[in-house]
């Protein structure tokens, strides 16, 4: 939770005490904010530290609740559960996520968009070349055989086509599969950037 | 820890934090939070209804570094209520510890 989250979190939860009150109570919460950032936390670590906004403003109304408290360890542990941000630290560039996203919006324009398109194009080729190569190796056998040639030289010609056209195929299969995979991961990659920061 | 062991004390840590010198309430949630593992936010009910039971008292102080903060004193009354559940909780802890640690100092 973003300092503003919790706050206003705070604010929802504590609806029916007075409004001073909520005033003042809130502004205890806004100067521990400011003084966690002052020494380097992040407003994720700040509000982990705080605990649950809802639990500690009904302790508010009544104090015997006082203290469901996380112990030191168990925070990180239940960080991540409500915040997937705050898991691995990356929190701290969550603020700002200019630089991270116009990374992504450049290196898509100036690299990944012409990389993609030759890769793509180069499996689209090659998959049209290896059809051809089978299309023709059928054809000049068939034309052998009707045409009553017996010379091997066409035989093996043909056949040799056929084969050649089937290992393109072959490589075309990974190939394609590697670049569907390797698209679909750049593409979580990119929105993870652009989401959450490097 | 046990929760409910923590809640009994919990008046009694701040009010000894505060003997010696006034803290804020970031001070306070700090350390206090990192002996007996409570959430910061929790401490700040605690330290509101201190003050409405005139046990402490508030002022504004301002910093080398940012805003002014909050400190807390104990009032005359919050000393004298330390004194009594500090003695409380000597014997209590006395007699506790002879039960459970066989513990007889």
């Amino acid at each position: 939770m973003t300092r503003q989250e919790y706050l206003n979190a705070m604010r929802v939860a504590l609806r029916g005490t007075p409004t001073a009150e909520i005033e003042d109570i809130l502004r205890d919460f806004a100067e521990h904010f400011d003084i966690g950032l002052s020494q380097g936390k992040s407003e994720h670590e700040v509000s982990a530290e705080l605990g649950d906004p809802a639990t500690v403003a009904a302790t508010y109304r009544d104090p015997e609740l006082v203290t469901v408290g996380h112990t030191a360890d168990e925070i990180p542990a239940a960080a991540p559960a409500a915040d997937p941000r705050t898991s691995s630290g990356k929190d701290l560039s969550y603020n700002d996520l200019t630089g991270p996203r116009v990374f992504v919006v450049l290196l898509n324009l100036l690299v990944t968009w012409w990389v993609a398109i030759a890769a793509y194009a180069v499996m689209l080729v090659l998959w049209f070349l290896a059809f051809a190569l089978i299309v023709g190796g059928i054809m000049t056998v068939v034309t052998a055989l009707i045409a009553g040639i017996t010379t091997t030289t066409a035989l093996f010609a043909g056949i040799g086509l056929i084969f050649l056209g089937i290992a393109i195929v072959l490589f075309n299969v990974f190939l394609t599969k590697w670049l569907i995979l390797g698209s679909k991961a750049y593409i979580s990659w990119n929105r993870k950037v652009y989401h959450e920061g490097f | 820890m046990n929760v409910q062991f923590k809640k009994g004390v919990l008046d009694l840590c701040v009010l000894s934090m505060l003997k010696t010198s006034d803290q804020y309430g970031y001070e306070l949630a700090s350390s206090l939070s990192e002996i007996i593992q409570i959430s910061d936010g929790t401490v700040y009910p605690i330290l509101r209804k201190l003050a409405t039971d005139g046990l402490v008292t508030t002022y504004l102080q301002e910093s080398q570094s940012g805003p002014p903060r909050k400190y807390y004193r104990l009032t005359q009354l919050g000393r004298k209520t330390l004194d009594n559940l500090q003695a409380e909780w000597v014997t209590f802890s006395r007699s506790v510890n002879q039960i459970v640690g066989g513990d007889a100092r």
